[in-house]
């Protein structure tokens, strides 16, 4: 390796990013030529330093004009607010609960009506007592006889017509 | 707007949560009209933007200047990013474009300082440092972007955006347009150049 190779491969070196071999004929070139290792740690001082360097800070008023500039070019009023003053995904959000509510009291108005309509029935059957279901019985039966002598001869119930 | 920009801390509590939301959830609020989502992008960037700004034209106001134009392009041209490529490389690259530009358009002034700015010092962070060392590394620092300034514009803004902003090499690829090995080479190259400059300051 000469000078120049070793010099273009310091902040490779420096970063790790070399392969096994050209780390292994870097390191022999620094091993035999020592003078050079001072160069390597320079470079590794100034990039530490602007790692570590201060930021500059934008000044107080730069959110004011850059407000400022916003509003002289009538940006403020050109922003896309979404549905109904709602980001998109705000509203979407928005109408699954709302979707949501009236599918959970559509069902629930519907199993109570379902539950009342049950309980008419049963209490339409309770009125039914034991004796009354018995009379009930009878008047079936005459039916049933009526019917009988209507098929075997159609004047009965002209008769009792 | 004006209230949005100045009672951002106040409105985006969600955005100040330890669980902050990313580059690329922030500018996908903005697109659907969250316009706590574009502050707190401008709170992100404003200053990191300036330090890369600022390389170009070592002149505070002109940076800043350009920083404004990039933020005003992050409000109007949202709509064109893409969650193809990382938001911050997106608008480095807007910033780059907008500095170019302006170069293009004035003649570069190198009449400011870092550290002085009309006779008005810059306001930078300070890391809590003993006195003694803190004016030791201001000079350091001062000596530092002097040297920086000194370099090739290639070089300086590729070591710009690797060492101050800390980008990675493919970030920085894709911004610059240029292919990865070139960059390498760049910041390899910048480095070297200022560490001989820093070397005759230690001399000193």
């Amino acid at each position: 390796m000469d000078y120049n190779k070793f010099e273009d491969r310091i902040s490779r070196w420096i970063e790790n990013d070399m392969d096994i071999k050209e780390r292994k004929e870097f390191e022999k070139f620094l091993s035999d030529h020592p003078e050079y290792q001072l160069k390597v740690e320079e470079v590794r001082n100034t990039i530490s330093a602007m790692n570590q360097a201060p930021n500059l800070k934008v000044s107080s008023d730069f959110d004011t004009n850059l407000n400022q500039r916003l509003k002289t070019l009538g940006l403020s009023e050109n922003v896309k607010k979404g549905i109904f003053g709602f980001s998109n995904q705000n509203f979407a959000y928005m109408t699954l609960t709302l979707g949501a509510i009236f599918l959970l009291t559509s069902f629930l108005v519907q199993s109570n009506s379902t539950y009342m309509f049950a309980e008419k029935e049963s209490e339409s059957i309770e009125i039914l007592s034991p004796s009354d279901s018995l009379e009930a019985t009878d008047e079936m039966d005459e039916m049933k006889d009526v019917d009988l002598l209507n098929n075997i001869d159609g004047s009965f119930v002209n008769d009792q017509q | 707007m004006n209230q949005n920009l100045q009672t951002l801390s106040a409105e985006s509590s969600e955005m100040n949560s330890p669980f902050k939301l990313t580059d690329e959830k922030l500018i996908a609020r903005f697109q659907d009209g969250d316009i706590n989502a574009y502050n707190e992008l401008v709170d992100r960037y404003k200053d990191r933007l300036l330090n890369f700004v600022f390389r170009y034209f070592n002149n505070r106001e002109q940076a800043e200047d350009v920083v404004q134009e990039t933020l005003i392009k992050l409000y109007t041209h949202a709509s064109y990013y893409k969650n193809i490529a990382k938001f911050s490389t997106w608008l480095y690259t807007i910033a780059k474009n907008n500095a170019l530009t302006e170069l293009r358009k004035n003649k570069r002034k190198r009449t400011d300082s870092l550290w002085t700015n009309e006779g008005k010092p810059i306001d930078i962070e300070t890391k809590g440092d003993s006195l003694e060392k803190t004016v030791h590394n201001e000079i350091a620092v001062e000596a530092l972007n002097r040297y920086l300034d000194e370099i090739p514009e290639n070089f300086r803004i590729a070591v710009v955006l690797r060492d101050f902003q800390e980008l990675s090499y493919e970030e920085i690829s894709k911004i610059l347009e240029i292919p990865i090995g070139t960059i390498k080479s760049r910041i390899n190259r910048g480095r070297i150049q200022l560490s001989e400059k820093m070397k005759h300051f230690k001399e000193q």
